[in-house]
This record gives C-alpha cells, structure tokens and sequence, in this order.
C-alpha cells in the first residue's frame, strides 16, 4: 500500500517536470523567436546580431528589391535548397549548429564569416535554378567540378555584390 | 513501471527542465546586449585626460586598451611588441649611428601603453649613461620627444607654451609635471583624448606639430579637429600624428625656459637641484612635409630635397664619429611609406587593418587593442579579401620577406660603406698633407671636404636604408616603395664605396671595397647593458633577439630559396606571431 503510495507521489513530481518542460518549452521556443525560423523571411536571419552587417549588404544588394511586395529572392531561397524535402533536412541542419554555435560559441566565432563548402554548393545550385533560363550557356565548362576540379568557378566568383558584399 | 525507472524520469526531466531555464535565461541575455546604454556617464575633458576616467563611459574600450598592457611577449616575424634589443637582432645600427645616442640602446618598442613609460625609461634619455660612454656633450634629450609619448600633452603645452615645452629638458618637464608619478599620471602613454574630442568622441589631431606639418601639406586647420578631413580620412590622420619622420627645427629665436641648476635624469628636484629661468635657443618640432603635398604619394627624394633647403638651419641630427659625415636619422616613417600603397589607393584607412571591427555583444566595435593585423588576419584582411586566412598569411610572409631581402642588403651595403670611409680617413690622416694640420678638427674638416662626394653618398644611403628599417611593417606598408627605396640605399651605398677607391687612388692608398654580411655582423652583435654589473632593463625589456628570428634573417640575405620556400609553405615556419616565453 505504502509502495503504492509513494510511487503515485513519484508518478505527481514526474507530471510536474513534465508540464514544466512541456511549458518552459514553448515557451523558450517563443522567447528565441522560433515561429521565424519556420518561415521565409529573411529578417529571421537577422536575429542574431552576427548577420547584422550581412543583412544591411543584402538590403543594399539587387536580389532584396521588391517587386510585387516581395523580395527578388531572401537569405533562404539563395542559401537553402528548393525542394521540399532537402530544404527541411538542410534548414533544420544549419538551424541546429547555428543555435549550437550561438549559444556556446559565441565568443570564438570569427569576425568574419567564410562560407563552408556545402554551403558554397547549394549556393551555386540555387543561382541555377533561377538563372539556368537566359545564363545556362554561360555555365560552361569552368563552372562544372568534374572539368576542373576544385579550383571550379562559381557563378558568385564573378557576381560577388548580388547577395552581400562580405563573407563568403 | 518501477520505482526506479520513475526516479530516473523524473531525473532526466528534471535536468531538462534546469536546461531550459537556463537556455532561456542566455538567450534573454543575448537580446539584451542588443540594447545596453551606459549609465552614470562622467564628463570628459581635456583637463582630465585619463585614460581610466574616460574609459568609464566606454568600459569596453577601455578593455581592449588595457589589453596592450599584457601584450608584451607577443612578437611577429618583423615586428610585434616584444622588446628584445634591435641593435642585437640588427648589429650594422650601431654602426650607422656611432656618434648618436641610439647606438646603445634601441629595442622593438611596446604598445601605446607603454609609450611614456619606455620614453622615461630608455638608455638614450640617461644623461649620465650616455656622458661616460663617449657622448660628452649629450645635455639630456629636449621636451620635443615628448610630444608623441605623453597623454598630458595638450596641457602641458598650454601651461609652458609651444616652443618653451619642446626646448625644454626632458626630465625638467616631468618634474614640473602635475600630479602623480604613475600610468594615470606623469607615467601615462597614449590615451583616449590624444585621438578623440571629449565633446563627442569625434575623432581628432592633437599634436601641433602634426597639425602644422599638415598644413605645411595644404591642409586646412580646423579649431576642433586639428585639421579638415572626412572621417575615414582621419582614422588614418590620428595614426600619422606620431608615425612619421620628424626632427628637431631651431626656431632661430631665443626662449626663456625653466631649466634645473644641477640637471639630473630623475623624476623629482633634489641634491639641491634649483629651478632657474634660463634664455636659450628655441626648437620645435617638425615633420619634414613641405615638399609632400596633399593627396600626393610620398617618394623618399622629398626628405632629400626638403633636408637640402634647411640644411642652413638643420645641417644634421649628429655627426657620424667615424666618418664625419652629417647624418640625418630617420624615425618611423609609417605614414610616409602607407601613402602611396595600393591599399592607400582603395581608401583604406590604418584602423581598417590596427584596429579592425569586432562584435562585442550586439554591438560592433572598433578594436583598440591596436597591434599587428598578423594577431587577428580573419578580423583584419578578411574584411576585403575572401581567401582563407592561411593564404593571405603567407601572402604576408612573401611580401615581409622579400622586403627583408631588399632591406638587409641596403644596410649590409651602408655598414659596408662606413667601414670603407673609416680607413680611408685613417689612411688620409697619415699622409704629410693632412699629418700636417695640428688642429684635429681642422685636419677632419679638410679630409672631409676631400671626400665630400663619398660623405653625401653615405648620408643619402643610410636615409634609405635607416627608413627601410625604421619603418615598421617590413615593407607591407608598400612593397612597392619599400623596394624602390632598399635598392636605392644599394645603389648609393655603391656608388659611395667606388668614390672611396677612386677618392684613394687619387692619394696612391688601395681600398679593397668591403662586403659585410650576417656573419661579419654578428661578431659585432651588442650584449644586454651592464650597469654596475647589473643588466639595465629587466626582463622582457631588451632580451636578445629571439633565436627563432635570427635563424629566419640568416636564411634571408642571401636568399636560401630552399628554406625560404620551406617556410613559406608553412613546412617549418613559425606562426606569423608567436608569445615569446
């Protein structure tokens, strides 16, 4: 009877963490703005104040201007894949280091940033998605990796303002 | 489900929840920095220019300037702040200025923290030291080197007036000074107000001699900057207040200074040390601009053309002992080289590399923790070049080296230079023609005057090659310039020592020209300074030069392509800085 007892207590501290986990939970993902991560907007980005000087290139660059209310293309749509399912699987990958590296790394991250190979590659895919229409032939034979190994131009070797100026 | 099991949830869940709390209170942190106000703001003005009273407004500038205190041991390959002896590392000083006072003490200098400190503390500021080691006539340094190493400067030229302060003994100063003898007081080096306006930190030139200087360029004065310039023009301005070539120029009018009955180089008046008004010849200090105009890139000719037109009122800083020729000696010439540099070109400034931009919190702050860019190339060159940080590293290495190529040979040609007009002086006194004159400084003048030609050329090398090496990036500043003006020194120094053979010749005596190298000249290599027994500074101050560093010269002239590829390559290079000790 007593063993029942106090395993029923246990059962009660048990339901107490758990609603609070549940709770502070939520509410941790609201107070670190977690809605804006799941939506396009580049602002979202900004939320961290390294992407300051980034974020005000990019405001200054072509592809922010609006057309139609909307940016010619954000952070996501250049950095991110465009199909649905490697987009989720890459958003939630850099979102996890990206919150990792904030929250423990801040003071050793460099003061400017560098592109990371992977990052460089879906760049120069999401540059052709877009512009394969009128720029297809000048993806030519120094573009492709397998010609020229990895000293292979990419399209923002040239076109270095289009995104921002700094950090790749 | 078992007790156990249940203690173990409540367990994990437990420190799940201990976790959030404190992940939610890190991120509600990280969002506050983003809006930090100082509070309790002080009043800053020149009255007050310390650096530990301004810096409670700014307490993060503050930081990074208190950081240049610890920063000691840090040296590069060519610089850094690490003050072993130069004249170890580059023994040819010391013959290039036998006859001066830098012949016996001269080290890599430390941070700004420091630049009063080191000033007081230097051999060449002991009246006493350099008197017994041949220097008899050495009166004490004058008030005038003062002006770049003491945050109290703008005070202490309203107080004493402008050509007063630099006629003016050294020590005499400082012991009239204000307040106490420590790094807030008479002790204190650069600070705050040297660079910035109290009224809104707006950056400013203080020194009058830059400011006059700047105007001798056709620049415009300006009552609350120094001078008119555009922001990004001025953090450049503030670095070239100090980082220049300058000299003593006698103003040709009497003063009336306060100097001491019994002049010693000690920080207070004692051993019934008086003080007297006293009318002497009045100096100031001066940048040897007038030829180098505004927006125009420095060439190292203007120094010869500008040294000429005032060769009447300032034929020289000393006489060389040996050879007698009139020698000018170059300071720091760092804006002069930067001036006519690529990246001079492209608008950037000094603080763009010294003092790069870095994130504290949300904010984004000027570093001024100033040092080389070599200490941080990812917050530095990074800015504009996208390359990784190992290639523009060794883009550095290349560039330092190849300059350190250039410039050793000059100097190796300027000692050499020396070394062949000292015997054939020699060899001329002995000859009945000169032998004759009783008078030894009319026989000197006559030798001189028959060797005039060989003197002109070893005044006008040693410019060159003393600019290269007092210059304080290795040739970075400007390869470019710093290669045009190292091979200059060479071509001088040359020409100098075929006028010593043809000179000779003239006087049937045979001069094999001379060709020093590394090896002759660290026979010569000068030890730590005794003073009864006792070494004068203390560790760090004046070590010998780091091994790692003389192996790296020994590898440079001439050039073991080998190694240097080696090092290069990053096979067997030491970092481009590293921490001594």
């Amino acid at each position: 009877m007593s063993d029942k007892k106090s395993l029923s207590t246990l059962y009660l501290i048990f339901i107490f963490f758990a609603v609070f986990v549940v709770s502070g939970g939520i509410y941790t993902f609201y107070n670190a703005n977690g809605f804006s991560y799941l939506s396009n907007d580049s602002k979202a980005c900004n939320n961290c104040h390294i992407m300051n000087e980034v974020y005000a290139d990019y405001m200054s660059g072509p592809h922010s201007k609006e057309i139609g209310g909307k940016p010619r293309a954000t952070c996501a749509e250049c950095h991110l894949p465009h199909e649905f399912l490697p987009k989720w699987i890459a958003k939630a990958q850099s979102g996890l280091s990206h919150a990792y590296a904030f929250t423990f790394k801040l003071e050793s991250l460099p003061e400017n940033l560098s592109a990371t190979p992977k990052s460089k590659k879906i760049i120069q895919q999401t540059c052709i998605d877009c512009h394969s229409g009128f720029a297809e032939n000048a993806i030519n034979a120094t573009t492709t990796p397998q010609h020229s190994n990895k000293d292979a131009l990419s399209c923002v070797s040239c076109h270095k303002d289009v995104g921002h100026k700094r950090d790749f | 489900m078992g007790k156990s099991k249940m203690f173990l949830l409540i367990l994990v869940s437990a420190c799940i929840a201990i976790g959030l709390f404190w992940l939610n209170s890190d991120i509600s942190a990280k969002k506050a920095q983003s809006f930090s106000v100082s509070t309790n703001l002080v009043q800053m003005s020149d009255e007050n220019p310390d650096f530990a009273e301004w810096g409670k407004n700014f307490p993060e500038h503050l930081d990074m300037y208190m950081q240049m205190k610890d920063s000691t041991y840090t040296a590069t390959n060519f610089a850094g702040s690490y003050p072993y002896s130069k004249l170890n590392r580059y023994p040819q000083l010391t013959m290039f200025w036998d006859g001066y006072a830098f012949k016996f003490d001269y080290n890599q200098n430390r941070s700004h923290y420091y630049s009063q400190i080191d000033q007081m503390e230097t051999l060449r500021n002991n009246k006493e030291f350099l008197n017994s080691h041949g220097l008899t006539k050495f009166s004490g340094q004058p008030g005038a080197c003062m002006n770049c190493h003491t945050g109290n400067l703008q005070n202490l030229v309203k107080k004493l007036g402008w050509v007063e302060f630099n006629t003016m003994k050294y020590w005499t100063i400082i012991k009239t000074m204000d307040g106490p003898d420590t790094v807030h007081g008479k002790k204190m080096g650069s600070t705050c107000a040297d660079c910035h306006s109290p009224d809104d930190m707006s950056l400013r030139v203080t020194r009058p001699a830059a400011i006059n200087s700047l105007v001798s360029r056709g620049f415009e004065r300006d009552e609350k900057h120094g001078v008119k310039a555009s922001r990004q023009e001025m953090r450049s301005l503030v670095c070239m207040q100090c980082h220049v070539e300058y000299y003593n120029q006698p103003t040709g009018k009497k003063v009336t200074i306060k100097a001491e009955t019994n002049y010693q180089e000690i920080p207070d008046l004692k051993d019934g040390n008086r003080l007297v008004d006293q009318e002497v010849d009045g100096i100031e200090l001066l940048y040897p601009w007038a030829m180098w105009k505004k927006g125009e890139p420095f060439r190292i000719e203007m120094f010869d053309d500008y040294y000429e037109s005032v060769r009447e009122s300032f034929p020289q800083d000393f006489i060389h002992a040996t050879t007698k020729t009139p020698v000018i000696k170059i300071q720091h010439p760092e804006a002069e080289l930067y001036s006519g540099s690529v990246h001079a070109a492209n608008g950037v400034a000094c603080a763009d590399c010294h003092m790069p931009y870095k994130r504290e919190g949300a904010k984004k702050v000027t570093n001024h923790f100033i040092a080389s860019p070599l200490l941080d190339v990812g917050a530095s060159c990074k800015t504009c070049h996208t390359q990784s940080e190992d290639y523009l590293k060794r883009q550095v290495f290349e560039i330092q080296t190849a300059s350190a190529y250039d410039i050793r040979s000059a100097e190796y040609a300027v000692a050499s230079l020396i070394k062949d007009i000292t015997l054939l002086r020699e060899e001329m006194a002995k000859l009945p023609e000169f032998a004759k004159i009783k008078d030894q400084q009319k026989r000197d003048q006559a030798i001189s005057d028959a060797i005039k030609p060989a003197l002109e050329m070893h005044r006008k090398s040693q410019i060159r090659a003393d600019f290269m090496n007092a210059e304080n990036s290795s040739g970075f500043h400007n390869p470019r310039e710093a290669a045009r003006i190292s091979l200059q020194g060479v071509k001088y120094a040359k020409q100098g020592q075929e006028l010593v053979v043809s000179i000779g010749a003239k006087y049937g005596i045979k001069i094999a020209p001379s060709n020093l190298g590394f090896e002759d000249l660290r026979k010569i290599a000068p030890n730590p300074v005794k003073i009864n027994g006792k070494r004068y500074y203390e560790k760090p101050l004046q070590d010998n030069t780091p091994k790692e560093l003389l192996e790296l010269d020994q590898k440079i002239v001439p050039f073991d392509y080998q190694k240097i590829n080696q090092a290069s390559s990053g096979k067997t290079a030491q970092s481009p800085y590293y921490k001594a000790q």
